[in-house]
């Protein structure tokens, strides 16, 4: 596919109380709303929703990231009441940053996404939510084609900024 | 549960307590062989897990608050319906011989393999530390239609796409399979 990076990385899908998890946990992430989706919001989704988790490791067998995909109804307004893909958090290893790794991490939750769509098991739309302040996050789901969905950012009343909401379509074209 | 409060959460239990304890020891009064009583576990092991995720959903949503008491009474019939569930389990399985396979004994192992997960990992619901489910998106107005219309335009995945994770490979492969077999 045009534009991808090819940093090839090994995915593995691991669970909330493995040690990976634990690990992922305590890396020194700048943003500690990173670590507290971490230790609250993902682990509620394992639990109630439908939320896998992915590690990622490089030819050196370092773990360089993480990427998270739920199938909840979030947004079901917008996806006809169905159940669709949504990324609650994807982070790359702190101290390997500025590699392209996120790219690679968020073109496998793409392709995973693209294959529940084409299973029927959730909609084509796959949704996340960034806030304003995580310009890094926005340029990188920008140039993997996610689409700013909300025309005016909706203000987050207890984080106290404002987030925007993007989509990208994971249906095939004339399959 | 409707209202996910304290009666709600025991009414609820209540009931699921009163149709356990109508079939152990796999007799019942609509439950004719034991076929059908380890269906009939497996329906309340699935509708317990079903109520007690959809309820810490609504907590996770900020639409219901979280009580220490709902969460001890749902644990507590979870534990219950767990361990009265998994000797019904070992009495199907003493009770297949030979060829014979219970279909209610796999759908009975599969719910309580489910149920087991929720318990044994099992963690208090709070609120959301991300905006989604917490804050969402209003579903009506100039927004919202301004929503519908760029999800509208959104273009798909080019006709060549291929994942490249080997896993995600071999299920399109799968499915790919169904739809010339007309499955």
């Amino acid at each position: 596919m045009a534009g991808r990076p090819s940093i090839p990385l090994q995915p593995c899908l691991i669970r909330t109380d493995s040690t990976d998890y634990e690990e992922i946990s305590h890396w020194p992430f700048a943003d500690p709303f990173v670590t507290r989706m971490l230790h609250h919001d993902i682990r509620q989704r394992a639990l109630l929703s439908n939320c896998r988790i992915w590690i990622y490791r490089d030819p050196e067998n370092r773990c360089v990231g993480f990427g998270t995909l739920d199938v909840c109804s979030d947004y079901e307004q917008y996806t006809s009441g169905q159940p669709h893909p949504y990324i609650p958090l994807l982070a790359v290893n702190p101290t390997l940053r500025s590699l392209g790794y996120g790219s690679s991490i968020l073109n496998h939750l793409i392709d995973e996404a693209a294959v529940l769509a084409r299973s029927e098991l959730s909609h084509e739309f796959l949704l996340l939510d960034v806030y304003l302040s995580s310009e890094r996050a926005i340029k990188l789901y920008d140039e993997q084609g996610f689409v700013r969905i909300t025309p005016d950012p909706v203000e987050d009343p207890i984080e106290g900024k404002p987030f925007i909401v993007m989509a990208k379509r994971v249906a095939v074209a004339n399959e | 549960m409707t209202t996910f409060d304290l009666a709600d959460a025991r009414g609820f239990t209540a009931d699921l307590d009163a149709r356990r304890v109508q079939f152990d020891n796999g007799e019942g009064m609509d439950c004719a062989d034991l076929d059908n009583t380890l269906r009939h576990y497996t329906t309340l092991c699935s509708e317990f897990r079903d109520a007690v995720r959809l309820w810490g959903r609504e907590v996770f949503a900020g639409r219901v608050a979280f009580d220490l008491e709902v969460e001890r009474i749902l644990l507590d019939e979870g534990n219950k319906l767990y361990s009265s569930s998994m000797e019904m389990l070992a009495y199907g399985q003493k009770e297949e011989t030979g060829e014979t396979v219970l279909d209610g004994r796999v759908s009975l192992q599969s719910a309580l393999f489910l149920l087991n997960q929720l318990l044994a990992n099992w963690i208090s619901p709070r609120l959301a530390v991300g905006p989604s489910a917490r804050v969402g998106l209003a579903s009506d107005g100039p927004q919202a239609e301004e929503i519908r219309r760029r999800l509208s335009e959104l273009p798909p995945l080019p006709a060549d796409w291929q994942p490249r994770d080997p896993r995600q490979v071999r299920q399109l492969n799968r499915l790919k399979q169904s739809d010339q077999h007309g499955v």
